[in-house]
């Protein structure tokens, strides 16, 4: 039976409901109610396909293609730019607690700044918290090309804080 | 850097609201139902999560549930018997296999079984003057017993049915043996609670209730064969794809020989049930049967037979043949309906297996071999044979009603040539066991081969 092959679904989506949350919820401006809709959209979309996926394949890396394609497709029916973009006012009730924040905003406001690339593997290392080999596989790149990006994309942000201090 | 490090370290993590958790779910549900949906690889998962769920809610809450889910006495017309089936659909709904289905099916035959147990006790309080029979209370009462006591058979035997298909589905073949043997030994339970049941109501009983549990005894033991033979087949390393395949897919009860009745057929059958009544009638004579209910016993057969007579001269054909099986489940299973034999019989029941129980727990394992060699003709024993007087006696000691139909007295080349019947006698012959010619009111299973045996 192909459900004895596959891991189920639902277990899948037990594993990363929150994570493909959190996914959009950094960007779409803390936004839960539209964060909650996008992941929605996201795990049925999933479900649809799900049995053209690939068991050799990541589920997270393709659950996070999917994530992306779908985000990408949000700011385009939002006219949105189709950068991801970080919110740089962190204006969300559930923020107003951190005691961070103001630290957080400086962050976010200079983490947009940066070019994507630096800028995506930062989120995806320290928002999404993922570990290197994760974000490789979301990406599709080398685990050695990440590491490499992550330090670079930290020195950047030191230096654009620094800057701006 | 370090310090940069660990405030972003200490980025919050969003997390899904238990709202929108269970919203999500409810949609992929929902679009799992849809044509375009994967449900394979979705729903085993989910249902058993709502199952289980809703049986620990269902259970853990105040004892209602776990009374109404424990509880023999719990049977049709009880107010919690809904919820009792309830959380047996959610039982079955955590199956994940083919066996997993055969024992929970099996499990759910025997609570249907006891259950109709306890109705046909409040049917015999019903009768026997607790609701006088004769007033309109009474006679509700009777009627609304009786129905539940004739559904619960009819679910019992629905639930056996389904644990004969479920086994079918196992293609492994110890898997597929084991299955099979489960399914036997809950068919032998239905029998002996049925036939129990007919001990405790008697012949008072409405004729439906009476032909429901007739025609269901002669069911079982066809059913019981094709069985046994199957495992035999498996003993044998040979794959019964075919017989299999009829395993579970013939409603008890049904013939599908019913659309071939010819006059000639009907007024042969006729003719050798009415020579088998003198015959009972003069068995149960001689087991010291009180009059009164031999006489009540023939009334009831005699009106049947007038019915079928009718039928035959209306040329209605199928109606005739009808009755005619009924008639003839009846004659084949009749002593049960006699407390006066039963209780001879339960003496001379070997061991503790057949003396009341339900079910020969703990000893199941016993009671299907010993019902293979004593019962089969086709399955070869390894060893010398038991006396068809144990394998058969739950029947009485002289074959008042053989399993094929054949009485003590008359030759069971007397039977009547209903196809059912026929083809089990041919399918025993074709295995060669040469001697239910030779054996009076039985199926000719003594001495005969046994393969099947391990």
């Amino acid at each position: 039976m192909a459900e004895n092959k596959k891991q189920n679904f639902l277990h899948y989506y037990d594993q990363f409901k929150d994570k493909i949350f959190n996914y959009f919820w950094y960007r779409v401006g803390f936004n839960r109610a539209l964060a909650e809709d996008l992941t929605s959209d996201v795990f049925l979309k999933a479900l649809k396909n799900f049995q053209d996926f690939d068991q050799s394949r990541s589920f997270q890396s393709w659950i996070y293609a999917v994530a992306k394609n779908h985000l990408l497709n949000h700011y385009r029916t939002v006219n949105r730019e189709t950068d991801l973009e970080l919110a740089e006012k962190l204006d969300s009730s559930e923020l107003s607690q951190i005691e961070n924040k103001l630290e957080l905003e400086e962050i976010f406001s200079v983490i947009n700044q940066m070019e994507n690339y630096h800028r995506e593997v930062l989120i995806l290392r320290f928002a999404d918290g993922f570990d290197n080999k994760e974000i490789a596989e979301i990406l599709d790149k080398d685990e050695g090309a990440v590491r490499t990006q992550i330090s670079r994309a930290l020195e950047e942000l030191r230096k654009r804080i620094k800057n701006n201090t | 850097m370090h310090s940069l490090e660990q405030k972003l370290n200490r980025l919050p993590k969003g997390k899904l609201s238990k709202k929108a958790d269970l919203l999500i779910r409810m949609r992929l549900l929902r679009a799992s139902f849809s044509a375009t949906a994967p449900k394979p690889s979705f729903l085993p998962i989910l249902k058993p999560i709502v199952a289980m769920t809703l049986i620990i809610i269902l259970v853990m809450s105040a004892g209602t549930s776990a009374y109404a889910y424990g509880s023999d006495k719990v049977t049709r017309g009880h107010l919690l018997y809904g919820l009792k089936r309830a959380i047996e659909r959610e039982e079955m709904k955590l199956s994940r296999t083919p066996m997993e289905a055969v024992k929970l099916h099996s499990k759910f035959t025997k609570r249907r079984l006891a259950e109709a147990a306890v109705l046909s006790r409040a049917l015999e309080t019903s009768v026997a003057g607790e609701a006088p029979a004769g007033t309109t209370t009474g006679t509700a009462v009777k009627d609304s017993a009786e129905e539940h006591l004739a559904r619960t058979i009819v679910d019992a035997d629905e639930s056996a049915g389904r644990a004969s298909r479920m086994s079918a589905r196992i293609s492994e073949p110890a898997a597929a043996k084991a299955a099979l043997e489960m399914v036997a030994e809950t068919r032998m339970d239905q029998e002996e609670a049925l036939q129990r049941l007919a001990g405790t109501i008697g012949l008072s009983a409405s004729d439906e209730t009476v032909d429901d549990i007739v025609l269901e005894l002669d069911a079982i033991k066809k059913e019981k064969r094709r069985l046994f033979q199957a495992i035999g087949d498996l003993n044998r390393g040979k794959k019964e794809t075919e017989d299999t395949d009829v395993i579970g897919t013939t409603t008890p009860g049904q013939d599908e020989t019913a659309a071939t009745s010819t006059p000639e057929s009907t007024s042969e059958s006729l003719k050798n049930i009415e020579s088998r009544i003198e015959a009972i009638k003069q068995e149960l004579t001689k087991q010291q049967v009180p009059p009164k209910k031999i006489e009540n016993f023939s009334r009831r057969l005699e009106k049947k037979l007038n019915k079928a007579k009718e039928a035959i001269d209306q040329g209605k054909w199928n109606q005739a043949e009808g009755l005619l099986r009924a008639s003839e489940a009846l004659t084949n299973n009749s002593e049960h309906f006699f407390r006066e034999i039963r209780k001879e019989e339960l003496k001379d029941d070997r061991g503790e297996n057949r003396k009341g129980s339900n079910s020969g727990k703990g000893s199941g394992e016993r009671r299907l071999e010993l019902e293979i060699d004593e019962r089969l003709p086709f399955i070869e024993k390894p060893r010398a044979t038991t006396t068809g007087e144990e394998g058969e006696r739950p029947n009485g000691t002289n074959g008042t009603s053989g399993q094929n139909g054949g009485s003590a007295v008359t030759p069971p080349t007397t039977r009547p040539e209903i196809k059912t019947d026929g083809g089990e006698r041919e399918s025993s012959s074709d295995r060669g066991s040469g001697d239910d010619e030779d054996r009076e009111g039985r199926d000719g299973r003594n001495g005969d081969k046994d393969e099947g045996r391990d």
